[in-house]
């Protein structure tokens, strides 16, 4: 009977410390989202406008990014985003603004 | 206290509760979530319409800043961009001597967040040297001409990285200034002694050499 309390509390602590876990690793931006998020600032900086082809095929080669919209429309996506964290942001192109969500594998 | 039945008991209402936590928690579908850090995209973003208003600014444009910054505000309430409380100041000198001159268009900014401040700037730079004087034909006139040696570059810093970038320049008057790159910024250019000539760099922003 001892024995089965011991492992029964072993299971209760195990769950407890996988919560706490889980908690801790969703309370901060995964390292692949802030990567996108270097990536897409070094490109602001770098371009005057925003040309959709080359900022897609940027970001491409960052394989966490698995989609990306633009003014709302969907012009990158890989075939299965399953979960992901979006990085938002909205681009001056010298007289309006677009604006951009990149959605990063999490 | 009590006894050991009860805090068995005990122990598997524990273990049922978490179980079907956990059950639940995998049948609930992902849903997208917003990622809430702050860093280098919202600095990168207020450096790029810094750098609007100062090619605006360069060209004697009228670009309302105060305009970007409320629109910025709306997209933070639209989209969640994470952007703090914006404030800036402007500062721009120039000294166009015949020897030597140089230049500086700089828009400061401190964004505040709850628990941090984050000073960002971007700078635009540029000074000139004189070399020597050479002489061109043009369409049948010899010109005397100055050349300079010149060096532009773009300046971004904030608390997460420092960027300088040499762009392309040209000038406006393609046909009479003679320009050429060396490397690192430093351009090597020709112009009639006596005039002013305006250039552009890649990103609109005008700056003047004195010849």
């Amino acid at each position: 009977m001892r024995h089965l309390e011991g492992v029964l509390i072993a299971i209760v602590y195990l769950i407890f410390i996988s919560y706490a876990y889980s908690g801790i690793r969703f309370s901060f931006p995964k390292y692949d989202t802030i990567e996108v998020n270097k990536a897409i600032s070094y490109y602001i900086i770098q371009h005057k406008y925003l040309e959709v082809e080359e900022f897609i095929q940027y970001l491409k080669q960052n394989p966490s990014v698995v989609f990306i919209k633009i003014d709302g429309s969907l012009v990158y996506s890989t075939r299965n985003p399953e979960s992901y964290t979006t990085v938002n942001f909205v681009f001056y192109n010298s007289t309006e603004w677009v604006e951009v969500i990149v959605g990063v594998k999490s | 206290m009590l006894n050991h039945r009860g805090q068995i008991l005990l122990l598997a209402i524990a273990i049922f509760a978490s179980t079907l936590l956990f059950i639940l928690a995998f049948m609930n579908k992902s849903q997208p979530r917003l990622t809430k850090y702050i860093g280098e995209l919202q600095n990168s973003m207020v450096m790029q319409i810094s750098r609007e208003y100062v090619s605006h600014k360069s060209m004697n444009k009228y670009l309302d800043l105060d305009d970007l910054i409320s629109d910025l505000y709306d997209y933070n309430r639209s989209l969640g961009i994470y952007l703090g409380l914006l404030s800036y100041y402007y500062i721009n000198y120039t000294d166009l001597a015949v020897n030597n001159g140089y230049g500086n268009y700089t828009l400061t900014w401190n964004i505040t967040y709850p628990y941090l401040n984050n000073r960002v700037r971007f700078s635009f730079y540029w000074n000139y040297t004189f070399l020597n004087y050479y002489y061109r034909q043009i369409k049948g006139i010899v010109i005397k001409y100055s050349n300079y040696s010149l060096y532009v570059e773009h300046t971004y810093i904030c608390p997460q990285f420092k960027v300088i970038i040499h762009p392309c320049i040209y000038a406006l008057q393609k046909k009479i200034v003679d320009i050429r790159y060396v490397k690192d910024g430093r351009w090597i250019v020709g112009i009639p002694m006596g005039s002013i000539q305006q250039f552009l760099d890649e990103y609109d922003i005008s700056f003047k050499v004195r010849g």
